[in-house]
């Protein structure tokens, strides 16, 4: 049986690739900045509490790793396996840490 | 696993005393008492394709007091025991504030009323997207029901290279895990077992659920059960970008979207033409025969013109109703909807409502009732309930007579401005329902139509069954809940019109154009002394026939309560140039619009069926005071009249079906039938100071 200690550590990243401790001190930019195929974490939400539950049902937390198939201000996004197409709305209010910026 | 005493699961095996309550409508017999199975899963995992491969097409809507959205229940058998699956609406979660999970929660629960809870559950997981659906498992596992996951779609896991470990994921989870292909059943003996299992009491919950997290435990688990063929996994996911890009892009996307569109457009004006003549023609010969049976004129008026106009009036919409839903069925299976969904938000969205109503909004140029009921697609209430109450503005078919009249009066020789006159009809009508859609979003339903937040399903083949299914569903609870409402006001609309029946003295005219032609026949033609004088006597005596008929129809419709209605609310309508003829043909035509010329013609005293030199006819007929009736003041206030008015009681049925209640019908007709009337009145009083 699967136990507590299996589940990844603080951040959840789907990456096999250990982030480095500076990690949280790198700026965060929201989504609609982002490049198309960047790799990136999502640093933080601003968003409701209604549309949080949204975007967790649909895998997009706070530290999930997702990467940017169409840049823009609406955006596509691909997070733990689903293919999440947003709004400027939601685009703009969604931060994230690129991968690449610090060589991940 | 074994596959021993597992009966086939053919929809002939559900029981005909199937009921729509999911807990005590079991018939007093000896067979055993049936398994309640709930089926969840996440939208787009094919489990409504798994529903219907295990229970065929019977199934029955659940009505759930006070539920807005759907669940349904079908019945299958494991061997000797019934089994009765509800399959719930797709969610994402059980804690999430949508009417979907509260449905599902409440089931799971036992937290409706007369409903305890299911004996067991089974959840139905995307292969290739573990991580996040099994979000939803572990809620659901959580629950301690004695629960199944299905790992569906495992034909397109293989061509992404991807392989699953049932077994492991199966002794992480502590329950059965099925790999399934809904479509060519694969998985299917295994899946029966564990359903037997669970009626058999031998499948037990779960009760260690240690995933306090169940969505970093999801993504745990999904991790250690999947390996990917790392480059048959990269080039899937590159081929998806590409598609994504092309169908997303403002250019190469938007021409795509116009492209499916209009073959969606097409596909169902063409093809579905053929059937709806079938269906006109098959009910006319219906109605011929019938009357040469029935001796009684008024059974035969009620049978003919009440009962068999009726149905014929409800069911030639199914053709155009069941071609949609087969399509659109097809496209969203294949995964563009969604796309296109996301492409055209941005445009919907400053009328206050979300991509998705493009496909309402178009296919209530064909026809509002399609329209309304594609309007599901839309997943939040506040968006759907906006694009029902607007969807009926769209110019849809049936107005093509009235607008070929209409235009036929104002514009007959001017064939430029006859087309500028249709194109503005069809602008006319979406401006009007885009503004009516923000105003409501601003009024009855505030706040701004919900942000795009939307699951692109995987590019996938779409599945001819379940588009047949879905089509079938469609259009069973088309017939079933509006057509018997339609059915019925039909009727009373035909008694309306019908009733009181004129007097002898009233129908004079009537009766010295048949003496006429009785005299004719009687001393005339036995006496013709040629073969040509014959002819000429014939003619005479068809055309005092025909006339009398004529004069029958009128003073009948002139005496009926329709009619007397007509004249006393002339002046209503007066503000925006009809005349009592005119007030009787809206009135009548408050069912279908269509009819406005039909009735027209009987008013003026035509042949209604006419078709040569009716134009004309109609353009110099004149009023009771000598006046000529349609200036082009009054068939442009009527032409932008019969644009906006609602005048289809089909829709107002439908509406009420898909919006959960009569209220929004009414508000949709009385909202319509004002903006109407407050359009053809400006209309009528400028055209009036500028002739």
């Amino acid at each position: 049986m699967l136990r507590e200690p299996m589940i990844p550590a603080t951040p959840a990243v789907i990456s096999d690739s250990p982030l480095p401790a500076a990690f949280d001190a790198l700026p965060a930019v929201a989504l609609s900045q982002l490049p198309t195929g960047a790799r990136a974490v999502v640093a933080s939400v601003d968003l409701p509490a209604s549309d949080l539950a949204r975007l967790e049902a649909l895998g997009l937390t706070r530290e999930s790793e997702i990467r940017v198939c169409r840049a823009g201000k609406r955006c596509i996004v691909q997070v733990r396996g689903t293919r999440v197409a947003l709004s400027s709305d939601y685009a703009r209010h969604l931060y994230a840490r690129q991968l690449a910026a610090i060589g991940a | 696993m074994s596959s021993r005493g597992i009966a086939d699961t053919s929809p002939r095996d559900s029981s005909p005393t199937d009921s729509a309550s999911p807990s005590d409508s079991y018939p007093a017999s000896p067979e055993p008492r049936a398994t309640r199975v709930a089926l969840l899963g996440n939208p787009n995992t094919g489990k409504t394709t798994l529903f219907n491969r295990l229970c065929g097409t019977r199934a029955k809507t659940a009505n759930y007091t006070g539920i807005t959205v759907d669940a349904r229940i079908g019945r299958m058998r494991v061997g000797d025991q019934p089994i009765e699956v509800t399959d719930l609406p797709g969610c994402y979660g059980l804690d999430l504030e949508s009417p979907e999970s509260d449905l599902c929660r409440a089931v799971l629960e036992g937290n409706l009323a007369r409903h305890s809870m299911p004996d067991g559950a089974v959840v139905v997981v995307e292969a290739t997207n573990l991580e996040r659906n099994l979000v939803l498992a572990l809620e659901v596992l959580a629950l301690e029901l004695p629960t199944i996951i299905v790992v569906n779609m495992m034909d397109l896991a293989r061509k992404q290279g991807l392989d699953v470990d049932f077994d492991r994921l199966s002794s992480e989870l502590g329950c059965p895990v099925v790999g399934f292909n809904a479509r060519t059943g694969e998985g299917t003996e295994k899946l029966f077992t564990a359903l037997r299992d669970i009626a058999t009491g031998e499948l037990r919950p779960n009760l260690e659920h240690p995933w306090q997290s169940p969505v970093a435990s999801a993504a745990a688990l999904a991790t250690a059960s999947c390996q990917y063929d790392e480059e048959l996994h990269q080039k899937h996911t590159q081929f998806t970008d590409k598609l994504d890009n092309f169908f997303t892009h403002r250019v190469w996307g938007t021409l795509t979207f116009l492209a499916v569109m209009t073959g969606l457009f097409y596909t169902i004006f063409s093809i579905a033409s053929y059937p709806m003549e079938w269906i006109d023609a098959s009910f006319a010969f219906a109605g011929e025969h019938l009357a040469e049976w029935i001796t009684n004129d008024t059974a035969r008026s009620f049978v003919v013109d009440g009962v068999v106009g009726g149905l014929a009036g409800t069911l030639v919409f199914l053709p155009q109703i069941c071609l949609l839903f087969f399509l659109l069925s097809l496209l969203e299976d294949t995964g563009y909807l969604a796309r296109a969904a996301f492409l055209i938000d941005g445009v919907m969205r400053r009328f206050g409502l979300p991509g998705q109503a493009f496909v309402p909004l178009l296919t209530s140029h064909a026809c509002a009732l399609p329209g309304i009921m594609s309007a599901r697609l839309i997943p939040e209430w506040r968006d759907r309930l906006a694009t029902i109450l607007v969807a009926p503005f769209m110019s849809c078919s049936a107005r093509l007579p009235v607008y070929t009249l209409l235009v036929g009066i104002l514009f007959g020789d001017q064939p430029l401005y006859a087309a500028l006159a249709f194109l503005g009809c069809y602008a006319l009508g979406a401006i009007v329902a885009l503004l009516t859609a923000g105003l409501l979003r601003k009024t009855l339903l505030p706040g701004r139509s919900s942000a795009l937040m939307l699951e692109l399903p995987t590019y996938k083949a779409p599945s001819l069954r379940s588009a047949v299914t879905t089509t079938i569903d469609r259009a069973g609870i088309f017939v079933r809940k509006a057509g018997t409402v339609i059915l019925l006001i039909c009727i009373a609309l035909w008694a309306l019109q019908s009733y009181p029946k004129p007097s002898a003295v009233e129908l004079v005219p009537a009766i010295l154009a048949y003496d006429a032609a009785e005299e004719l026949e009687t001393n005339y033609l036995p006496q013709a002394p040629t073969e040509a004088e014959r002819t000429r006597i014939q003619a005479r005596i068809d055309e005092e026939l025909a006339l009398g008929e004529r004069l029958e129809n009128q003073i009948t419709l002139e005496q009926s309560i329709a009619g007397r209605l007509g004249q006393r609310l002339e002046p209503i309508f007066e503000p925006i140039g009809a005349d009592w003829r005119l007030t009787i043909a809206i009135l009548t035509s408050f069912a279908a619009r269509e009819v406005f010329g039909s009735t027209l013609r009987v008013t003026l005293g035509m042949e209604a069926e006419a078709e040569e030199g009716v134009l004309e006819t109609i353009r110099t007929a004149e009023r009771d005071d000598g006046s000529l009736l349609f200036t082009p003041a009054v068939a442009a206030s009527l032409l932008v009249f019969y644009v906006l008015a609602m005048q289809c009681l089909p829709t107002l049925a439908v509406t009420r079906r898909e919006a959960g209640g009569w209220r929004w019908s009414f508000f949709q007709l009385a909202y319509m039938s004002l903006v109407a009337y407050g359009a053809a009145f400006i209309t009528f009083q400028l055209a009036k100071l500028w002739s």
